[in-house]
């Protein structure tokens, strides 16, 4: 290159960065754009999501089909599903729940029944089975834990004043051998003079140092991994939403609750969990949320429970 | 044969004695055979250092060579070097790259202590300068090294004008950089945590600014960097992928002079000097962003008497002191101190102060001691320091009624490290260059604790502590290694023991090590190594960016130690007298690595233990790299090119299948030209191409319901992902182009350098995620970073 020729290499340098700031400052796109990415074609599975609880009155099964993740199509329940569920050896076929007017407790494609009897969901073997025209037929096996009961069950109440943090004790002898899983719950009630009854999730707060759980939708959740066979004493801050300010109260009591919850319940909300917090968060390990259906996709799981009433002064 | 020169630069000559008493007994077999081998023949030792003419800076691997016997050494990391002939007519060659080359004719007769001092080649009119016979990248039985020269880093497009050297080691065969304009450095296949980076041998743990767009190392204080990626020579412990080795300059020992900067974000200042002329002398380099202080007046804000002050910038501060107390001794005092600071300070009215921010940074201090026992062994005892911290805060002080109430939450976390390492150098004959040692380190980790204080209307001041205390550590490590030359033959044996004892726990770790050389007669030389490492400590970051949250952390007796071993062979050879060409391909198995379980995130939490969020797995990481080099001339520069698989398994993640770890890339390239137009203008342009890095991607989605709490269903949707990272991002490609404008005044050179990163503004991927278009469809999103970034620079010498 000749010197003369470079004498104006300066020019070109300011005009090229003159340009290049005006281009990058008016280009409202710079840093997002559509990309294509080769994926394979999804084809569509059921998916199916069940919570079994020893003892209850209803059983809930909500079914729908998956999705490509480019597909423009809104994910539906579906209506047209047949749902059976085998308990030691009795198979009951659950109709469809769906009703437009109590669709917030019952979306559109739930099957189930309600008002069962206490015996009617036992201990013991149970073996989901659903078929939809045009899908797979899937299933999906469950075994309802043993419960495990609570030994003791104390509440300390931090200060005079209703609805402040207190101090929840849970006590209970893990079953040796095998692994099992727990979650921690605990309700207050308010009952009124006026005879108005609130009540209010607590919300818990780890205390207790040894705890290697995870805070899911159903509270705290623990593996018996470190105390396996042990009286295990757990203690935990909770925050009772106190709800009956201004009304003369006639009873105050808490419902504390021991969960023994099946392997796939607690790897499903403690997967949630995680799901919740890498969603958006480039910096997460992505997760998948735990499945335990075959040949489709979703969730079945099962818990037994052991509740003490305390009552609060 | 080089260009002769006359012998002008010799300074003393002595004669030494043999004293033995600082060898260890389990070198008796070797030295037995050394001296062995000397009685033969009456041989005596010609010894000294190789310094450059004009500041006193010792000159490391400087070439030593004897061209009647064809023997010869290079200097160590103090410029010593020691050359032990038969007694006859010695054709002592010196040289140097960047600095002319002496030969020094003499009849040896007795021990003969020679320190001698090169011109650089900037200071010569006319001078053919060429590589000396033992610097030439084919007579070196190390591999998988590579020098950078700190002019030519310098030269290298830099964002924001800051010159980064480890934004340029990035550009290197075998280097992948991590997140786009970040610092992290991946070399073949490992993680940040896995490489060593020493700053005057003293380990450096948080190397970078601003989440790691800057580098904490100023380009005008270092003297050289030298990146070892395998056939780790033993005296190396300790990280299972590199070593990173900067050298700060030692200050002259002649005269004063001084350079510096202004650039758009930041500004240095280095001045060196005589304290007393050849006897001691000063360094002193400073750094500091001034974003804040230019922005302050648009960021601060007073409305109705409540007011807003936010202050962001960095500092370093390299310091170097450098004593000769006599020929046999010499002290140096070197330190590092550096921080970012990112706070913000809001008022009330009068109600309500409060201030928040967080604060991060490394201090660093080493004092050397070389002495050389006599002229075959040379000893070096290093104390060092190092010490990395971060603090978050928050504190609150509210008035009302004439009472006063303070609260303050406050969260540590860091590593401090208090180390002793003893290094010898004892070079019998030319056949043998040994080096033995041992190091003692104290760690010193503290994980996190939060200190919460409270006064409420002029009460007492409440404590209280949450967190773990602080974990000590000891690290020892224990090295013996030989340069040996059988002819065409050299090898480099040695063994690294190491061992580590935390709470209780004691884990111990044997490392055999081992390089060779083969020359060809075609001057091609043969090379392969294999070297295994253990690694005790770790670094709790995610894959994608460098947190000053990151945590560094022991093995535990829950935490197994990381360890590794690594093949690699190649060939090497120089090309048309400055030419650099190497060929290596290599394979690295890696166990017990640490990553984030699926779905943990990388924000300190203290209400779990972090050794509960990690899990280990193996990991391995093979490839072929090419690399031609050109460091001399008025063209230099490099071709680079890497062709790499990285893989890992863990029990834990993607169902304990293998997947690509995250900087998976099979292609990787890098171009990189320099050119000197005339005596004022120069032009650098660097192009990397890489291929995407593997992705996790949602592939399909469905609704998940959970009870919600009324007796009914809540419905969620959830998106599931296949494989781990079995996706690519599209490729990553950039130019950065610069231009500098010298001109050498009456009392001063200055220079001004303009350059663009990203010239051609590629928007390279940093994130992609799922997301709808502008007509309802689903499509998938990248986000970008980094556009095109001029900047502009101001440079002064004097």
């Amino acid at each position: 290159m000749k010197i003369s020729k470079i004498s104006s290499i300066p020019y070109f340098v300011v005009l090229l960065f003159v340009a290049a700031t005006l281009w990058t400052g008016c280009d409202e796109n710079a840093f997002q754009k559509d990309i294509e990415i080769d994926i394979p074609d999804h084809s569509p599975k059921l998916a199916v999501s069940s919570h079994l609880t020893q003892g209850a009155s209803k059983i809930l099964v909500y079914v729908n089909s998956s999705l490509g993740v480019l597909s423009s199509e809104e994910l539906q329940g579906l209506k047209d599903a047949t749902v059976t569920i085998e308990v030691n050896g009795a198979t009951r076929t659950l109709p469809y729940l769906y009703d437009p007017l109590s669709s917030f407790a019952y979306p559109e494609g739930t099957y189930g029944v309600t008002g069962l009897d206490a015996d009617e969901l036992p201990l013991g073997n149970y073996e989901l089975n659903i078929s939809v025209p045009g899908f797979d037929a899937i299933s999906a096996q469950q075994t309802m834990p043993n419960t495990v009961k609570l030994t003791d069950a104390e509440y300390l109440e931090n200060g005079s004043n209703p609805g402040e943090e207190g101090q929840m004790i849970f006590e209970f002898n893990d079953p040796s051998g095998d692994e099992n899983y727990y979650a921690f719950d605990a309700t207050f009630f308010t009952r009124t003079t006026s005879g108005s009854t609130y009540t209010q999730k607590g919300r818990f707060f780890l205390e207790d140092e040894e705890l290697e759980g995870e805070f899911t939708a159903i509270g705290p959740i623990v593996s018996d991994q470190t105390f396996d066979g042990q009286l295990k004493r757990f203690s935990f801050n909770v925050f009772e939403e106190f709800a009956g300010f201004g009304e003369d109260i006639e009873e105050r009591y808490v419902l504390v609750m021991l969960r023994s919850i099946s392997e796939d319940k607690f790897r499903f909300f403690r997967s949630l969990v995680n799901y919740d917090n890498s969603v958006d968060n480039p910096f997460a390990e992505p997760v998948i949320i735990h499945d335990n259906i075959n040949g489709g996709y979703g969730v079945f799981t099962a818990e037994t429970r052991d509740t003490i009433k305390l009552i609060l002064e | 044969m080089p260009h002769l020169r006359p012998i002008a630069l010799v300074t003393k000559t002595i004669s030494m004695k043999l004293p033995y008493a600082y060898v260890l007994i389990f070198f008796c077999c070797w030295m037995a055979s050394s001296t062995a081998i000397q009685a033969q023949n009456q041989r005596y030792t010609i010894s000294g250092y190789v310094q450059d003419a004009t500041s006193g800076e010792k000159l490391i691997a400087a070439n030593v060579f004897d061209l009647k016997s064809l023997s010869g050494n290079v200097t160590n990391n103090y410029g010593f070097y020691s050359l032990t002939l038969p007694q006859d007519t010695v054709y002592l060659s010196v040289s140097y790259i960047g600095y002319e080359t002496v030969v020094l004719p003499f009849y040896l007769q007795k021990d003969t202590v020679l320190n001698i001092q090169l011109k650089s080649e900037l200071e010569l009119d006319v001078v053919e300068v060429v590589a000396g016979k033992l610097d030439r990248i084919e007579e070196q039985t190390q591999m998988s090294q590579v020098n950078v020269p700190i002019e030519q880093i310098k030269k290298i497009p830099s964002l924001l004008g800051e010159v980064d050297v480890l934004k340029v080691l990035q550009l290197l065969p075998g280097v992948q950089a991590g997140t786009e304009g970040f610092n992290g450095l991946y070399v073949r296949g490992g993680s940040p945590d896995q490489n060593l980076i020493l700053l005057d041998g003293v380990p450096i743990y948080n190397v970078s600014h601003v989440l790691g767009v800057f580098s904490v190392f100023n380009a005008d204080a270092i003297k050289t960097v030298t990146l070892t990626k395998g056939g780790f020579p033993a005296r190396f412990g300790g990280r299972l992928s590199s070593v990173l080795e900067i050298n700060m300059k030692e200050g002259n020992m002649q005269e004063y002079h001084g350079e510096g900067s202004i650039g758009l974000v930041a500004s240095k200042l280095t001045l060196e000097g005589p304290i007393v002329k050849d006897k001691t002398s000063f360094l002193i380099s400073g750094r500091r962003t001034y974003v804040d202080l230019l922005m302050r007046p648009f960021l601060e804000q007073e409305v109705d008497g409540s007011s807003s002050t936010p202050t962001l910038y960095f500092y370093d501060l390299n310091a170097k002191i450098n004593h000769k107390i006599n020929d046999k001794h010499r002290l140096y005092l070197s330190g590092y101190f550096g921080a970012d600071v990112f706070k913000s300070k809001d008022r009330f009215r009068d109600v309500e102060e409060t201030e928040s921010g967080t604060t991060w940074g490394n201090n660093i201090a080493a004092f050397r001691w070389n002495y050389l026992i006599n002229n075959k062994l040379f000893s070096n005892t290093t104390i060092t320091y190092s010490r990395y911290n971060i603090d978050i805060f928050f504190e609150e002080t509210t008035r009302y009624d004439g009472q006063e109430s303070f609260q303050s939450a406050r969260y540590s976390s860091g590593i401090e490290d208090v180390g002793v390492k003893v290094d010898f150098d004892y070079i019998p004959n030319p056949r043998h260059y040994i080096r033995f040692g041992a190091s003692l380190t104290n760690h010193s980790y503290s994980p996190g604790a939060f200190t919460i204080q409270e006064r409420i209307s002029g009460g007492d001041l409440l404590d209280e502590i949450i967190g773990r205390g602080k974990i000590a550590s000891n690290e020892y490590g224990l090295y013996v290694e030989d340069e040996i030359q059988f002819g065409r033959l050299k090898a480099n044996v040695g063994l690294h023991n190491s061992a580590f004892t935390v709470e209780g726990k004691n884990y111990f770790s044997i490392q055999p090590r081992v390089g060779l050389r083969y020359l060809l007669n075609n001057g091609l030389a043969l090379k392969s190594s294999y070297s295994q490492m253990t690694q005790f400590i770790n670094l709790l970051t995610n894959e994608s960016l460098s947190l000053p949250t990151d945590l560094w952390v022991p093995s535990t007796r829950n935490i197994v130690p990381q360890d590794s071993w690594q093949i690699a062979g190649g060939i090497a050879k120089t090309l048309w007298k400055d030419f650099e060409f190497t060929l290596e391909g290599y394979y690295k198995k890696m166990n017990n690595v640490l990553s984030y379980k699926e779905g943990a995130s990388f924000i300190f939490n203290l209400s779990s233990d972090w050794q509960d969020k990690v899990t280990q797995g193996d990991g391995e990481a093979y490839g072929v790299e090419f690399f031609f080099q050109r460091k001399r001339g008025k063209t230099t520069g490099w071709v680079g090119y890497t062709l790499s698989w990285n893989n890992r398994i863990f029990e834990e993640i993607n169902s304990g299948r293998e997947f690509p770890f995250k900087y998976d890339r099979r292609h990787d390239i890098s171009l990189v030209a320099s050119h000197q137009f005339n005596k004022t203008i120069s032009m650098t342009a660097a192009w990397v191409y890489g291929t995407g890095n593997s992705l996790t991607l949602p592939l399909f989605r469905y609704n998940t319901a959970v009870p919600n709490g009324q007796g009914g269903l809540a419905v969620y949707e959830v998106e599931t992902i296949g494989n781990k990272n079995e996706f690519r991002a599209p490729a990553y490609h950039r130019l950065d182009v610069s231009i500098e404008f010298f001109k050498k005044k009456r009392k001063y050179e200055r220079k001004w350098v303009i350059s663009a990163y990203n010239a051609y503004n590629r928007r390279n991927p940093f994130y992609i995620r799922p997301g709808v278009n502008e007509n309802g469809q689903r499509v998938f999103k990248q986000i970008s970073l980094l556009p095109i970034i001029p900047s502009i620079s101001y440079n002064f010498k004097f």
